[in-house]
């Protein structure tokens, strides 16, 4: 991929993108350094890798609804589903995942200016995945049916599959379900599936993170979701990479 | 909300501004004015403000023009336009509706200056300026 400007990205913090009110995400992957400098390294200290951190803020205009309600009440919650791609946020496109809590939500600024927004996330107890993006947000979904197959790769048996699943919008009546599954296969026929994962039913706007550990010797993963209800509709992202357990 | 479309505000903006009595408004820069009169001008952008062409904002410059036939009544009638408040207060009437008639998101009349004589078709006009921000 080459460089190019940074135009959009989408941030699903739970069921809600804030694509459409932010202007700014940092995503920041930080490691405790530990010296282990020891006699004979020729005058250079040597480092260690201790813990891993990952933080990510997000700014732009304050919305009053959707925002601010979501921002607010997620303000100190922990074990979000979160993720962030830098970029339209396509089937099969790069996007970073984990679970977080929020320990900062603040919004104002001077007279006249747009109302701005900062929100701030911290891991929590979770990898910071490299992933792809299975299903995009984008697409609404009436009926039931199976995603695109991508090549994530083996799961060994000292990682793990994790995912996350962002339902953003939900309509219909009979409560209108959607049941998301990822499941595995040797090649992109999915001709013989696997399901590796299954997130809970879901009948609202929310966001769920899960993980299943290897070995999985499959390398081709999609989602399949079954939909149910009176006229329903959702649109739902969901996220899927191959991380140390 | 995005921005419907310049021309929509820039129309918006002229009859938003038509609603001071006796005050003439075009959306359109002019070749030749008939005073009073406010005038919509030149739009500049800022894209991209939020992410995924979320959001763009404009910045767009409106004149008004007055007759300079007498300069102290012409002073005292720009004056009332451009006080802050009031019947004839342009930054009022445009506020009125932030969103002018849904061609926005939201604006502020930012700015006003450019007290002074502008010559338009070979005729000088008393005037002023004023800056508009757009956001959608």
């Amino acid at each position: 991929m080459a460089i190019a400007a940074l135009t959009d990205a989408h941030i699903y913090t739970a069921g809600v993108d804030l694509q459409g009110y932010s202007n700014e995400v940092v995503l920041d992957a930080a490691v405790e350094d530990h010296d282990s400098t020891v006699f004979g390294t020729s005058g250079w200290r040597s480092k260690e890798a201790g813990l891993k951190e990952v933080t990510s803020t997000v700014s732009g205009f304050f919305d009053a609804s959707t925002l601010d309600a979501h921002l607010f009440s997620t303000f100190a919650t922990t074990g979000i589903a979160y993720s962030v791609a830098p970029s339209a946020a396509a089937d099969g496109d790069l996007a970073y995942t984990t679970k977080v809590m929020r320990p900062t939500y603040q919004f104002g600024g001077a007279v006249g200016e747009l109302l701005p927004y900062t929100a701030s996330v911290v891991g929590y107890g979770t990898p910071l995945v490299r992933g792809t993006i299975l299903h995009p947000g984008a697409t609404a979904r009436t009926t039931s049916g199976t995603g695109t197959g991508r090549q994530l790769g083996a799961v060994s048996a000292t990682q793990k599959l994790y995912a996350a699943l962002h339902v953003l919008s939900v309509s219909g009546t009979s409560t209108p379900t959607v049941t998301v599954i990822i499941q595995s296969d040797s090649d992109n026929t999915f001709a013989t599936p696997t399901t590796v994962l299954s997130f809970t039913a879901a009948t609202a706007v929310g966001g769920q993170f899960s993980s299943v550990a290897g070995a999985i010797t499959d390398t081709w993963y999609r989602v399949s979701y079954t939909i149910s209800g009176t006229s329903p509709s959702f649109t739902f992202a969901v996220v899927a990479g191959v991380a140390a357990a | 909300m995005a921005i419907s479309s310049i021309s929509t505000v820039r129309t918006n903006l002229a009859a938003a501004v038509a609603v001071i009595s006796g005050l003439r408004t075009s959306a359109t820069i002019r070749d030749a004015v008939n005073p009073p009169i406010f005038v919509v001008g030149a739009v500049s952008q800022d894209f991209d403000e939020t992410m995924g062409r979320g959001t763009d904002a404009l910045t767009i410059a409106c004149h008004l023009y007055v007759s300079r036939a007498d300069d102290k009544a012409g002073q005292t009638k720009l004056d009332g336009y451009l006080a802050g408040s009031g019947a004839s207060s342009i930054k009022t009437k445009i506020e009125a509706d932030r969103t002018l008639s849904g061609a926005c998101a939201t604006l502020r009349v930012v700015s006003q200056a450019g007290y002074a004589y502008y010559a338009i078709a070979g005729t000088d006009y008393l005037g002023a300026e004023f800056t508009v921000r757009v956001w959608g």
